[in-house]
């Protein structure tokens, strides 16, 4: 999925301030699958 | 296919994604589709040999980013649309086995990071006006899966309860000014017979008009629109809040209580949500005991009028009591 068109850039933007880290890759079927990890945290 | 269809008698969408009749159904645990991919295993959804927490566009979406327009046209009173929208699947753990309830707190502080991350990212998105984040948890509810999961949807459109919910905080603001779900909170802190825990920020209570034995709602105790808003402290509070619940759920009967959680917030649709959004999270299980279920029928899916078989007051009492058990 592509996000260029977003309506309001500066609510991403707040997210990605801080909290996890996010790895994002695509799938053979082209979905995507997002990787959460939080670094230094254990559980 | 993914498409839309107007329903003009009660002015709301209904979706129709034909298929998901294929979706992979209660598999058995050695080929869990949402468990880690083992060296030389069973691929699963996940490539990977171990995880924190995974999201991934669902393979049987509902709705799609890129749903065509619909082959049938529909008519002026009752139109069709593009079924256009995110469905996404939010993998709790690698363990086949976890729950919601019997994760660590700090994964479900961590999981709380991850549904205000999918707030944002999809909610910022032209086509989506709502995000719901969501839980259907037991084959009671209908889950297909049983590895510990979630999901959100980013709807093309503001979902009919959410949006009658709104319609509801915009006609108590109009007529008395303030938040209703404030108000609701603050009736709830006064009386009290019905609050389950009172943490930092996030209240859990039986709601004075439950319309299941045991539906609980969890009101972040701030005006606060979405889990975006949220502070640290007040993510932090809402884990705490959470795990103490579905333990609770848990030692009330003594088993692993099925559930559906449901949050609400805000729309992402541009709209001005001020002191009409508030956001929380709403429990319904469907046990009315241990052994019987609450189902809907005739009165609740024909006309709409739920009818409980106990009163929240009794029901609160109880499920304050399997919180502290299992606190001990």
């Amino acid at each position: 999925m592509e996000h260029e068109e977003t309506k309001s850039p500066e609510r991403r933007a707040s997210s990605e301030k801080t909290g996890p880290k996010r790895e994002r890759e695509t799938k053979d079927d082209g979905r995507y699958i997002i990787f959460y990890t939080f670094e230094g945290e254990e559980d | 296919m993914n498409q839309l269809r107007w329903d003009p008698t009660l002015r709301e969408w209904a979706a129709y994604a034909t298929h998901r009749q294929d979706r992979t159904f209660l598999p058995p645990p050695e080929y869990c589709p949402l468990c880690p991919t083992k060296p030389g295993g069973f691929p699963t959804e996940i490539p990977r040999a171990s995880y924190d927490i995974v999201v991934f566009e669902n393979k049987f979406p509902s709705f799609i980013p890129d749903a065509p327009e619909p082959d049938e046209p529909g008519t002026i009173l009752a139109p069709t649309a593009p079924g256009q929208g995110v469905c996404e699947v939010v993998v709790y753990s690698d363990e086949h086995e976890e729950t919601l309830a019997g994760l660590p707190e700090k994964r479900i502080r961590k999981l709380v990071e991850v549904w205000a991350d999918r707030y944002a990212e999809l909610g910022a998105l032209e086509y989506v006006k709502y995000v719901f984040v969501f839980e259907n948890k037991g084959e009671a509810i209908g889950v297909t899966l049983h590895h510990p999961h979630g999901q959100v949807y980013g709807y093309p459109f503001v979902p009919p309860r959410p949006e009658r919910e709104l319609k509801a905080a915009r006609d108590y603001h109009e007529e008395h000014g303030g938040c209703l779900h404030c108000d609701v909170l603050t009736q709830e802190h006064a009386e009290g017979r019905r609050v389950l825990h009172k943490g930092e920020h996030f209240t859990a209570f039986v709601p004075f008009y439950a319309r299941y034995p045991y539906e609980v709602h969890v009101y972040a105790r701030r005006c606060v629109p979405s889990m975006a808003e949220l502070t640290g402290a007040e993510k932090e509070d809402l884990a705490r809040t959470l795990k103490r619940l579905l333990m609770g759920y848990d030692a009330l009967f003594r088993f692993s209580v099925p559930y559906v959680m449901a949050m609400h917030q805000a729309p992402t649709d541009s709209g001005d949500y001020g002191s009409l959004a508030h956001f929380h999270v709403e429990f319904y299980p469907p046990n009315r005991t241990a052994e019987k279920l609450k189902y809907l029928a005739g009165s609740e899916q024909g006309a709409g009028a739920f009818i409980v078989d106990a009163l929240p007051e009794t029901t609160a009492g109880w499920l304050r009591e399997a919180i502290e058990r299992a606190q001990r």
